[in-house]
């Protein structure tokens, strides 16, 4: 391949064959990488209607023309494939740590695993070396493990990524772990490695990836690189007064400060004020840049100062200069039989502890969430940004009342013959037997028996967190040398909200009315939905098939005033003169704060939601961290806090030499985009045909909604279209209080209720951005031709409009 | 499948290259094209550089300082193209035989043109410009190092054998100057006059460093928190005057001076709101915040940012 950055070429692993076969990269180019491989191989290859878990399916286990080239931020990796935790829909997990580049060292873009090996295996791949070795004596056993094991066979400097019990169960909350504790999670990607047999792909590389620009403008380029970049989610500013900084933000990931230590380093390390370029300081030897790595404390961000006295160092991932990464030092969980020892970020850490009652002692915060990411990072358990532990949480406690037990059609009788109306969902349907394993008696009332896995709980013992992983996955829970498990519990809560509500329509319920739910649409969880700019948020969160893991509109959130970032943000995506393809030249406005009162929406703010969504896909393909890209926003005062938003295109031109400029990089995104687009259209449209084959499916209507309860208000007679068990039952008629007050009005008094109207401009004034037909959502004839995606039109006709 | 190819597993004695350094994770094509394009620039750079100092020793008969050539160019900002070599390369050239180099007692470099500025001109400016540059230091290490203003009389006693007026002259000199742009001053409300340097030490720091040292705490508290309202907007917690000591408010006084504060008529727009989970307390100016607007507010940093991680 003559271009930098690539290897050249891509590997595919046939574990029913055996077969180990060789791709030509240049075959993808137009999909740089990453998930642009990902969307490319599922539609060329995966045929309409393939389960997620099936011999049929594909996984991708992608990295991009950036990666291993060491420029700050380009640890990433991410694996596609269709998702089990969402009716098959396509989606991809992104992981950091080391293995994304190390697969580039060994000299491959990606690696496609298809079929079904028929034991346990993992791939090895030392350089051009692949073999598929037997994995029988690691499945059954954990991450750590996993990769211990692996190590000793491959090497210390291997980098390993693999699935633990989570994963081997096929449970749908399950992920791809590596570097101990980087998740790649995405909808169950653990399962579909799982259902394969494949245990682990260990990755140890020798070679370079070659740059096609010279050592002069590279490392200008990435110098200029680190003086645009800020803390973790590019937060520009930090977050108290400091000398230097004209500005503040108590939200900012910008920690650093005197007086803030990595508490459990030996001897302390005091983070101190980290400037920005434009202010050196005689310490930062020679530059300031040395001191990027202490800018984010998030044991102390995340945690105060129980955070920053446990926190051993801040980590992250190969190549990037910004950590986010808490490494903590927690002596206490030693009792329980874990390591001290533990490192995660944001909600890596809360994934059992947010269903544990905090007891809000000295460190108890902490040891919870740490016993949590021990547990989750070696079962390789994931979450789907806390929609799960909602869901698990209104579970436990909710008491089901008349009105919503009769709006729900539920029966008069639960599964042990006791009235619905007056207990939990759990108390409701699952078996006594499970109940009394999990609460000490039959109908799961409380107070529930002391040692029990919801007492510790409600406790907040942190070893009931060990015994809920191993219920929660059917997995034996020994009590009284009396191995147990409970099925209908595992099947319920391990599988995801979207199948829990299919089983349990109270669930969906929730999921769909309740403002506590946090659930988006799909019953996938909100991720930075309609707190995040409104309508920006929302039409990001409404595209995606899972939580969007976009964080492009999250990252200038955080800064400067928001009038200042209104104005940045409309010089790139709403002025005459905008460099984006995605523009609205009249000047709309973009950005907002909920206090200041959210607004009808603007053809800005939909040109801003397109252009970040592009840029997720691009950042997903090339790879560069969501979490710092784009740099759309900088430290830098002399340029008004300016970033660069020719940067990728600038990032991607040096290495590779194939010369593009911003709106002809953006167009690359916008084709990644749409052929995600069409591939998510071709698996539902195949779903709703096996119901009834006369019809089709309508993206705007069956994919682009917005749960209820971010319209509704309490006592609402009216409310959405239905969308599955539980849903589209007015507030009225359910008596739920859980919603907007009813003297809330859209857009005034600082509330975040959106209106149905307004949205429904926002998705018109959203799809005109990415050239995407009205009244289907669906890209149009000209949009496929103009991004060299005709083929699609091909394959799906009757789903194209002119 | 398109050009697939079975993979080729070399014996491992065929994996590494002979000479190829282990560590080397990425190659740089130097190619002659590169090379080229890097020439092309530093050529473009060098005329860039000449008009610039040929313009400040014609049209203000000043010297240049390297320093400020960094602002011609992202190339030179950011190192791809050196300064100091493009200077040295540009004394060896006919076309550039006027653009000369002096360098001051301390080792400032400043690049000027004979054709405008004799030499022995030069050296004398060159020692008055290095005279700014102390003064300016003093107020940088004062900014920066021990997050204090600079008062006058300081920087007269810099030069306690010489008429203050020197150092008043060198003072207003600066004042023109884009070097020392970060250079600012502020009186407080006796007159006195105090200097900062903005780039370590920013305007509004300033401006709180002065009230801290009134004593006028309710004056701290009611402008600060108009400040928050006005600028972002957003309340402000009442815990960042207990915990931040450039306010200068006493801990143990803090609840006390928020009482008189909310008491006093000339601070009426200071408005008290306490968070209904967290029991923090938030300050608000009615002049540029509406209430439901600041509720709003405080709960999103109280406990709507941490449930949206």
């Amino acid at each position: 391949m003559s271009y930098g950055g690539w290897t050249g070429k891509i590997l595919r692993v046939d574990l029913s064959t055996g077969a180990i076969t060789t791709v030509d990269t240049i075959n993808y180019k137009d999909y740089l990488g990453g998930t642009g491989f990902g969307w490319k191989v599922l539609w060329d290859e995966v045929p309409a209607g393939t389960k997620a878990l099936s011999k049929e399916n594909k996984i991708i286990f992608g990295v991009g023309p950036i990666s291993g080239s060491g420029a700050p931020s380009s640890g990433r990796m991410v694996i596609t494939s269709l998702m089990p935790i969402n009716k098959d829909l396509p989606g991809a997990g992104h992981g950091g740590g080391a293995w994304g580049p190390e697969l580039k060292y060994a000299g491959w873009d990606s690696i496609i695993v298809q079929g079904q090996a028929a034991n346990p295996v993992w791939i090895k791949i030392v350089d051009d070396q692949v073999t598929i070795e037997d994995a029988s004596a690691l499945w059954g056993s954990g991450t750590y493990h996993t990769t211990a094991e692996i190590c000793t066979i491959m090497g210390s400097d291997a980098q390993v990524a693999c699935i633990g019990q989570a994963g081997e169960k096929l449970v749908s909350l399950s992920c791809v772990i590596n570097s101990r504790h980087h998740s790649a999670g995405g909808g169950g990607l653990g399962a579909v490695m799982g259902y394969k047999n494949l245990k682990a792909i260990g990755v140890r590389g020798t070679g370079a990836v070659k740059i096609a620009a010279d050592a002069a403008t590279w490392k200008a380029l990435n110098y200029k690189w680190l003086s645009l970049m800020g803390a973790n989610n590019n937060h520009v500013v930090p977050m108290t007064t400091q000398p230097w900084a004209e500005f503040s933000d108590s939200g900012s990931r910008w920690t650093a400060n005197k007086g803030l230590y990595w508490g459990a380093a030996s001897p302390p390390v005091e983070t101190g004020y980290c400037t920005d370029f434009e202010h050196p300081l005689p310490k930062d030897c020679p530059v300031p840049q040395n001191k990027m790595g202490r800018r984010t404390h998030k044991g102390f961000k995340d945690y105060g100062m129980s955070g920053a006295n446990h926190t051993v160092k801040m980590n992250g991932c190969l190549h990037c200069p910004i950590r986010c990464h808490i490494s903590t030092d927690v002596p206490q969980l030693e009792q329980y039989g874990v390591s001290r020892y533990n490192e995660n970020t944001c909600t890596g850490n809360s994934i059992l502890s947010s269903i544990m009652t905090d007891p809000r002692t000295t460190d108890s915060t902490l040891i919870l969430s740490q016993m949590s990411t021990n547990l989750t990072s070696d079962y390789g358990f994931w979450h789907d940004y806390s929609q799960w532990s909602n869901c698990f949480n209104w579970a436990r406690t909710h008491v089901m009342t008349t009105l919503e037990c009769s709006a729900l059609g539920l029966p008069a009788t639960n599964i042990n013959g006791l009235p619905f109306v007056g207990r939990t969902p759990f108390q409701n349907r699952l078996p006594a037997a499970e109940l009394t394993i999990l609460t000490g008696n039959s109908t799961g009332s409380t107070p529930y028996t002391t040692g029990t896995p919801f007492a510790k709980s409600v406790a907040g013992d942190p070893s009931g967190e060990q015994d809920l992983i191993k219920l929660i996955l059917g997995l034996n829970y020994i009590t009284s040398n009396n191995p147990t498990t409970t099925p209908v519990f595992s099947d319920a809560v391990a599988n995801g909200p979207d199948h829990w509500a299919t089983i349990w329509p109270e669930i969906g319920y929730f999921n769909n009315h309740s403002n506590a739910s946090s659930c988006f649409k799909m019953n996938h969880a909100k991720h930075h939905g309609v707190e995040s700019f409104g309508q920006v948020g929302c039409l990001i969160n409404m595209t995606y098939n899972r939580d969007p893991m976009n964080h492009t509109h999250q990252n200038v959130t955080v800064g400067p005033p928001p009038a200042t970032i209104n104005t940045l943000m409309k010089e790139l995506f709403s002025s005459p003169t905008a460099p984006s393809m995605f523009n609205d030249p009249a000047g709309s406005d973009i950005c907002f704060l909920p206090a200041t009162n959210y607004h009808p929406v603007t053809n800005g703010m939909a040109a801003f939601a397109a252009a970040c969504m592009v840029e997720l896909e691009l950042k997903n393909a090339m790879i560069t961290c969501d979490w710092m890209m784009p740099l759309w926003l900088s430290p830098l005062k002399s340029k008004g806090y300016r970033g660069d938003i020719a940067f990728h295109a600038d990032l991607y031109s040096a290495v590779t030499g194939d010369t593009v400029d911003t709106k002809g990089l953006q167009k690359i995104g916008l084709r990644l985009l749409t052929l995600f687009r069409a591939l998510t259209a071709r698996q539902m449209d195949w779903a709703i045909k096996q119901v009834d084959a006369s019809k089709k499916v309508n993206m705007r209507t069956d994919h682009d909604y917005m749960n209820d309860w971010m319209f509704d208000k309490v006592g609402d007679l009216t409310t959405g279209p239905a969308h599955g068990p539980g849903t589209g039952i007015p507030n009225s008629a359910s008596g739920n209080t859980a919603a907007y007050a009813t003297t809330a009005v859209p857009f005034t008094g600082g509330t975040q209720l959106m209106d149905r109207a307004d949205m429904e401009t926002a998705r018109n004034l959203l799809y005109a951005q990415l050239g995407w037909d009205t009244a289907t959502g669906m890209p149009t004839s000209a949009t496929l031709s103009s991004l060299g995606l005709g083929y699609i039109q091909t394959a799906l006709p009757a789903l194209i409009v002119g | 499948m398109q050009n697939e190819e079975p993979v080729v597993q070399p014996a491992p004695e065929q994996q590494a290259e002979p000479g190829k350094d282990a560590e080397a994770r990425v190659t740089f094509a130097e190619t002659e094209a590169n090379a080229a394009k890097l020439r092309a620039k530093t050529e473009e750079i060098k005329v860039r550089i000449a008009q610039t100092v040929r313009a400040d020793s014609e049209e203000r008969a000043a010297l240049t300082p390297q320093d400020d050539l960094f602002e011609l160019d992202d190339d030179l900002r950011y190192g791809r193209i050196d300064t100091a070599a493009v200077l040295k390369e540009m004394t060896a050239e006919e076309r550039f035989e006027d653009i000369t180099v002096v360098t001051s007692p301390t080792g400032i470099v400043f690049v000027y043109s004979f054709r405008h500025i004799a030499s022995d001109i030069a050296a004398a400016k060159s020692v008055i410009e290095e005279a700014k540059c102390l003064l300016a230091g003093v107020i940088r290490t004062d900014s920066l190092e021990k997050e204090q203003l600079t008062p006058l009389a300081d920087l007269h006693a810099m030069a306690a054998e010489a008429d203050s007026g020197v150092v008043d002259t060198l003072l207003k000199s600066m004042q023109t100057e884009e070097r020392y742009a970060d250079i600012k001053t502020v009186n407080d409300a006796t007159g006195a006059l105090y200097y900062h340097s903005d780039k370590y030490l920013v305007d509004g720091y300033a401006a709180t460093l002065l009230m801290a040292m009134s004593g006028n705490h309710c004056a701290t508290i009611a402008e600060t928190v108009r400040k928050e309202s006005r600028i972002y907007p957003r309340t402000t917690n009442l815990a960042v005057f207990r915990d931040q000591k450039v306010y200068g408010v006493p801990a143990d006084e803090l609840d006390a001076v928020l009482l008189e504060t909310l008491r006093r008529s000339e601070y009426c727009d200071i408005k008290k709101i306490v968070h209904p989970q967290t029991g923090a307390v938030h300050l608000y100016s009615e002049r540029y915040l509406k209430q439901d607007a600041a509720w709003a507010m405080m709960d999103w940093d109280e406990v709507g940012r941490a449930n949206n991680p």
